[in-house]
């Protein structure tokens, strides 16, 4: 019997929505018992207070099986919240935003359908992981490379769904999503861009069709679901050539992004660059028993010590271009001169050729997934939070952010894991906070640091473009041009488009009519 | 069933691995080389279909992406456990049942797999996997 129901839903009438999924995937795909929906919670949120706990899950095997579930959601109005594979960790994971939704788990759908070789696109199903999309190309022996994420364990369409950013040339992996297949609250399977012809070649070739585009509505969004899609790979290059570079204080990120800005908006540096601080390496190095007893953050005073130890400076920058030698030593050259003018300091240059075997690393295409250690800084049982406000790629704007941050980190006692992603015209602050999920004091100061950096940014018009589940309604008030007249919109199309308000209420801050006076600070937890 | 490759092969986990793994070339891989890309036929691009139905989840693609190929629980369990022990593939200490819970619940920062991303029988054969895995082993075969 399930423990929790939705809002307005008594715990008969979920029994009877549940059984009747049974009755329709199959009693094995049907979970309401409470020891099978531990893998639905947030592993890495905090333990306390209790928050978006699941009402069961269900695991449809195709299209077809998802229609039948929609439609019975419907019938018996119940939510649903999909998850593709449910490893957005520091977001959630496969936990629903509202206590009481059932989770609609897509993990079953992981077929890859179609892989065109020689336009380098792959056409696959919410269930298929990075590492099960890596794995496939190997085997196949087919000379196409996927962007991978820091963390890989993750699904190829959630991830680009969700806008997650990373490595290589299509590391802006929203924009390498081109066609969808996506089934509406009410059943219908929509096609977008050129998928909306019969029989279209170019589906997944060009981005747009006639008359709006869609697309960009089903990411992040609670419109319907993404069944299938298109993403662009780069074909293999005949080399990656990666330049290092460790600097040494704080302050030099801010010469950093002002000289590669130009840069990257003129296409000499391929996809988006990733700037880190000594911190995420030492985070990651499991080691935090040799500089620290307590779980206070380790002192200012110390950091020198560390990045001798670790060989660091105080930012690491890596950079990779890919393609024919000569192309890629030209554009090589071109950053060298330009950081000439800033540093005497000299890149380390290392280089992969085709056919020598692949450093297992997520510049090079391999899936990884030892990033997570960070989860086990502080204890066993830790978890990690990110903030990531868009900020313009501006010298003094990224300075002065940086030191804020840090300012506010030492505030409230947490170890600085901070980064920088530079994308075409803009940038990624990233600020990870760790902590012990168990440590109920710990967590009050990591929500305080989190609200205070929303806040902080806010006034200077940065904006978080994806949060953790338990922020998506404050993150969403955040966006108040004309007394959030945007999210107004979303209402109405939220309305319009599942008027039942069956799919992941409370997404990204936007509810159903019938949930919209209560919402996740309401009290719907 | 999809074909499973080789177990690889773990370098230690070192500090100085982690940091250039992250970004750089240099670290010791066991990527295959590819062929050439093909380059497109007449009209018709050519189009690799893949199966139809996805393979079944196996150790290799379920718990090897954390549990080898340099992973995340390799390192957490070479801290906790000492480097002898990282390796789930060649322990003789994890009884069916406790794998069962362990994938089902979590285990610190492991987190619990779903029956949709793993489910009941995909389990059974990734447990018979690693009790095969363990006969070798103790046959003095050398799976690392």
């Amino acid at each position: 019997m399930p423990r929790t129901s939705p809002p307005g839903i008594d715990t008969a009438g979920l029994a009877r929505a549940m059984r009747a999924f049974a009755s329709e995937i199959g009693r094995e795909w049907v979970q309401v018992a409470e020891e099978n929906l531990v893998p639905y919670r947030d592993a890495y949120g905090f333990a306390q207070p209790v928050a978006h706990e699941p009402a069961g899950a269900v695991s449809p095997a195709n299209v077809e099986q998802l229609r039948a579930v929609l439609r019975l959601a419907n019938e018996h109005k119940v939510p649903l919240w999909p998850i593709s594979r449910g490893k957005n960790f520091g977001y959630g994971g496969a936990a629903p935003a509202m206590s009481g939704t059932v989770v609609l788990d897509l993990g079953r759908m992981r077929g890859i359908l179609d892989v065109d070789v020689a336009r380098g696109v792959v056409v696959v199903e919410p269930g298929v992981g990075f590492f099960d999309l890596y794995d496939f190309l190997e085997r196949e022996k087919i000379p196409l490379w996927a962007s991978m994420p820091g963390n890989s364990l993750g699904s190829v369409l959630g991830n680009a769904l969700e806008y997650g950013l990373g490595y290589g040339p299509m590391g802006d992996r929203a924009n390498s999503l081109v066609g969808m297949e996506v089934m509406l609250p009410s059943g219908e399977l929509v096609r977008t861009g050129m998928g909306a012809m019969e029989g279209s070649p170019c589906w997944n070739l060009f981005p747009y069709s006639y008359g709006p585009s869609w697309d960009r509505l089903f990411m992040q969004s609670s419109f319907g679901i993404v069944t299938k899609a298109g993403v662009w790979l780069y074909p293999e290059p005949e080399e990656v050539l990666s330049l290092d570079l460790e600097v040494p204080n704080e302050a030099d990120i801010g010469w950093i992004v002002e000289a590669l800005a130009p840069l990257r908006m003129r296409g000499v540096v391929q996809g988006p660059v990733n700037i880190g601080n000594f911190m995420r390496i030492v985070m990651g190095s499991g080691r935090r028993s040799e500089w620290a007893a307590d779980s206070h953050a380790i002192p200012d005073s110390r950091h020198k010590e560390i990045m001798e130890e670790f060989g660091l400076g105080w930012w690491g920058l890596h950079l990779t271009f890919y393609g024919e030698p000569e192309l890629n030593r030209a554009r090589a050259k071109v950053v060298t001169d330009a950081f000439a003018r800033h540093t005497a300091q000299r890149f380390e240059m290392h280089s992969w050729k085709r056919g020598e075997p692949r450093p297992p690393a997520p510049s090079h295409g391999v899936p990884i997934s030892f990033p997570l250690r960070i989860a086990n800084w502080l204890s066993p049982n830790g978890g990690h939070l990110g903030f990531s406000p868009v900020l313009p790629p501006d010298r003094t704007a990224i300075e002065q952010q940086i030191s804020r941050s840090r300012a506010m980190f030492r505030k409230h006692d947490f170890d600085f894991y901070g980064g920088v992603t530079l994308g075409e015209r803009h940038v990624n602050v990233v600020n990870m906070l760790a902590y012990d999920r168990d440590d109920a004091g710990m967590t009050k100061r990591a929500d305080a640091l989190f609200r205070e950096l929303m806040a902080d940014a806010e006034v200077r018009g940065f904006g978080e473009y994806r949060s953790h589940l338990s922020y998506m309604d404050d993150v969403r008030e955040t966006y108040g041009f004309n007394g959030g007249a945007l999210h107004r919109l979303n209402e109405w199309m939220k309305d319009a488009i599942d008027p039942n308000g069956i799919l992941a209420p409370g997404k990204q801050g936007i509810w159903p009519r019938h949930l919209r006076d209560v919402g996740f600070r309401g009290g719907r937890t | 069933m999809r074909d499973r490759p080789p177990l690889s092969r773990i370098a230690p986990a070192t500090v100085a691995a982690i940091a250039s793994c992250l970004i750089v070339a240099g670290c010791s891989g066991d990527g295959a080389a590819a062929d050439p890309p093909v380059a497109p036929q007449g009209d018709v691009p050519p189009s690799v279909l893949a199966k139809a139905s996805p393979p079944a989840r196996t150790y290799q693609d379920a718990c090897a992406t954390c549990h080898d190929r340099g992973g995340f629980g390799v390192r957490v369990l070479a801290d906790r456990l000492g480097p002898e022990n990282a390796l789930i593939h060649v322990r003789n200490d994890l009884a069916p049942e406790t794998i069962r819970a362990i994938v089902r619940n979590g285990m610190g920062a492991m987190p619990a797999m779903s029956k949709g991303e793993v489910s009941d029988s995909e389990l059974d054969g990734i447990i018979a996997f690693l009790g095969e895995a363990r006969t070798r082993v103790r046959a003095g075969e050398n799976l690392q």
